[in-house]
């Protein structure tokens, strides 16, 4: 396939990835990415149909026959613990007439029976039974030939679960590469590992599914705008500036990035995020190294994007103007739906071993600032809104956005223990860079 | 007229007063009917059988409110970067189907149905979202107050781009 | 006690009944109309099962219902 912008534009027709990929070199991009009907395309059929796209944490399944349904592009999954605890994911379409099979967002069974004609599968995704056997197939359909098809790579990484529709797609631990060395932060505080409270948070936004990927993976500069209610109520630090102070951090190739946000000068904020003081001690005996430790001991704000759509934030905020703030980690999905249009999951998580008071008021935290309602998330939604309407029309395609901060006058932090490249400074775009890169190599691959 | 038909009567008089004081954006006079206890929660709702009930998801919510933190909603709305709400939405609270069952002397549990209507900028489209509210209204010196509400949504997934809308 | 026991592919309805001498579990299956009254040892002997026998059971998946195939001219 391939894309042009029409010459109507006022140039000649010329090639938007094309000429994505040469405004990138200097640090640019063309607006129309964010809401272009062939771009979406392409992307649901080069990356999302290639990419290991986050599905579930394992504590949303975590006994045999607990399941969610969950999707990669338009293809919908059943996520289950089979009876012997293997996690499977089936394509949820019958493999008789192609009616979805389950229909619930999230149940427990030992088996499925497709409500249309009855045909029933053992939640491994064998086909077990067909109703009338005999009469309708003389008892001879080869059911083994019939089970539900398996989704074609699926693997964790720390209690996170992935999977891909690519049967040649690099393992998960070669895709994630470097970035497991952060994901570890947050996943490995405590032995007892994460656990998802509730469901996840769904919703529509009338936005494209980068501007959340975008925002995350390196984005601290909007917080002193966008963000700047929470800072005068007091839910954020009182310096408009503060998410500037930490090192911004991309793994090159992979399109992966965070930044990792410490306390902005003059105002002390207590160490590891200010997680209780059980948090802490286990998290010193459970890091993989040393150099995880003295990382998180300056931390109090991190956001990231696991390339293409999954992202994190783990902060402390507060969950009102009144009490002091809280830590909180949410991972959130930007699901693509159609162009300009996306649907966003919101999970939030808590080390399962954590004092019960504590996860209470984390998760009031959560639900308050980052949820649907979420009064930090609210106004990134109405900004998302607002670019992906302006990116729609004709003189989008002319208008080369700016993705140049740091590009020239910000070099490599030599000192920073993590791998990846670092900048020391969060008002830095390098990591958009190299998430764009990304997008660039996949949609031309 | 009867105590009870009085009472149902003051009682639809505050859902109305209530929803006008939300759509017409004096949230600080709306604050005022709240109690000092006030607990504010609308769930998740997810996609089950009929046999396991509504699907309400008893540990997430869209919303679950004291007084201090729907007053900082309210402060949040009244600082000059509260970029979801400023150019406002316009909104519409339609309450039908009012039902009022006693509790004890002080309280008393209404049902209603609720479809509110939201619009925003120049676009032609706009946002329904319908709802069942289960309140709790106190009787107090001061009239009526709000002391509970619990809304459930008659989605799974919410189809507006954010609730920085009070139901 | 009645016990209702249900997911998205169907429900049961599971209660302890009492026989003259003694007590069985019945399993009632409301949309099927079948009825099963289990003794403990059947019962007993369902615990060490594997998921296969059950996957054998629901080979029919709407219940035995076995009927004699003929065809519409036949009845004519």
């Amino acid at each position: 396939m391939t894309i042009y912008a029409q010459s109507r534009s006022g140039g000649e027709g010329t090639h938007l990835l094309e000429e994505a990929r040469r405004q990138l070199a200097v640090g640019e991009l063309p607006g129309a990415i964010y809401h272009d009907p062939e771009i979406f395309e392409l992307e649901m059929e080069k990356i999302f149909a290639r990419a290991w796209v986050y599905l579930a944490h394992e504590s949303e399944i975590p006994n045999a026959g607990d399941y969610v349904v969950r999707y990669i592009g338009r293809d919908s999954f059943i996520l289950i613990r089979d009876e012997n605890g293997n996690v499977r994911a089936h394509f949820n379409m019958c493999r008789h007439r192609g009616m979805q099979v389950c229909r619930s967002e999230m149940g427990n069974a030992s088996h499925f029976r497709c409500p249309y004609h009855g045909w029933t599968y053992r939640n491994d995704g064998t086909l077990v039974g067909v109703p009338a056997g005999k009469e309708a197939y003389g008892d001879r359909l080869n059911k083994e030939a019939w089970g539900l098809i398996p989704i074609p790579r699926l693997d964790q990484y720390n209690g996170m679960i992935f999977g891909s529709l690519d049967p040649k797609a690099p393992s998960l631990d070669e895709w994630l590469g470097d970035m497991k060395w952060y994901l570890d932060l947050f996943t490995r505080r405590s032995a007892a590992g994460l656990e998802v409270i509730g469901a996840p948070h769904r919703w529509m936004i009338d936005a494209d599914w980068k501007l959340g990927a975008d925002n995350f993976v390196g984005d601290a500069y909007h917080t002193l705008m966008t963000h700047r209610s929470m800072v005068e109520l007091g839910l954020a630090p009182r310096d408009p500036q503060f998410a500037m102070y930490g090192e911004h951090v991309h793994i090159p190739g992979k399109g992966h990035g965070l930044g990792m946000i410490g306390a902005p000068p003059n105002i002390p904020l207590p160490p590891f995020w200010g997680y209780p003081e059980e948090i802490v001690r286990s998290l010193k005996e459970n890091y993989p190294s040393e150099a995880h430790v003295r990382v998180a001991e300056k931390l109090n704000f991190v956001h990231g994007t696991v390339f293409p759509n999954l992202s994190i934030l783990n902060v402390m905020i507060g969950r009102d103007h009144v009490h002091p703030p809280t830590p909180m980690l949410t991972f959130r999905l930007w699901h693509p739906i159609a162009p300009g249009k996306m649907e966003v999951w919101s999970w939030f998580l808590v080390e399962k071993d954590a004092p019960e008071w504590f996860k209470e008021q984390s998760r009031l935290t959560y639900l308050r600032t980052f949820g649907t309602s979420g009064v930090f998330e609210q106004d990134d939604a109405e900004m998302w809104r607002g670019i992906t309407r302006a990116a729609g029309g004709e003189m989008a395609r002319r208008n080369r956005m700016n993705y140049q901060m740091g590009m020239d006058h910000l070099a490599p932090d030599p000192n920073w223990p993590g791998p990846g490249v670092a900048y020391p400074l969060d008002y830095a775009e390098a990591n958009q860079r190299n998430f764009y890169a990304r997008w660039l190599e996949m949609l031309e691959a | 007229m009867s105590r009870t038909a009085v009472d149902a009567l003051e009682i639809l008089n505050f859902l109305h007063h209530e929803a006008h004081l939300l759509d017409a954006g004096k949230f600080n006079a709306w604050l005022e009917l709240l109690t000092d206890d006030i607990r504010y929660r609308v769930p998740v709702r997810v996609t089950r059988e009929r046999e396991h009930g509504p699907g309400i998801i008893d540990h997430m919510s869209h919303y679950e409110e004291d007084r201090y933190s729907l007053e900082m909603r309210i402060k949040r709305l009244e600082t000059e970067a509260a970029w979801a709400e400023d150019p406002p939405s316009r909104t519409r609270h339609f309450v039908t189907n009012v039902r009022v069952e006693p509790i004890d002397d002080r309280h008393v549990r209404v049902y209603s149905n609720l479809l509110l209507f939201r619009s925003r900028g120049d676009s032609p489209n706009f946002d329904l979202l319908s709802a069942e509210r289960v309140d709790v209204l106190r009787r107090t010196d001061g009239g009526w107050k709000l002391a509970a509400r619990e809304v459930v949504l008659d989605v799974s997934t919410v189809p507006t781009h954010n609730l920085a809308i009070l139901f | 006690m009645k016990l209702e026991v249900a997911n998205e592919f169907t429900v049961v309805h599971v209660q302890k009944v009492k026989t003259r001498n003694g007590e069985r579990l019945e399993i009632y299956s409301p949309r099927l109309g079948y009825r099963i009254q289990l003794d403990p040892l059947e019962l007993e002997s369902l615990t060490w099962q594997t998921t296969e026998t059950f996957s054998r059971f629901l080979e029919t998946p709407f219940g035995p219902g076995a009927v004699e195939a003929r065809s519409l001219s036949d009845l004519l």
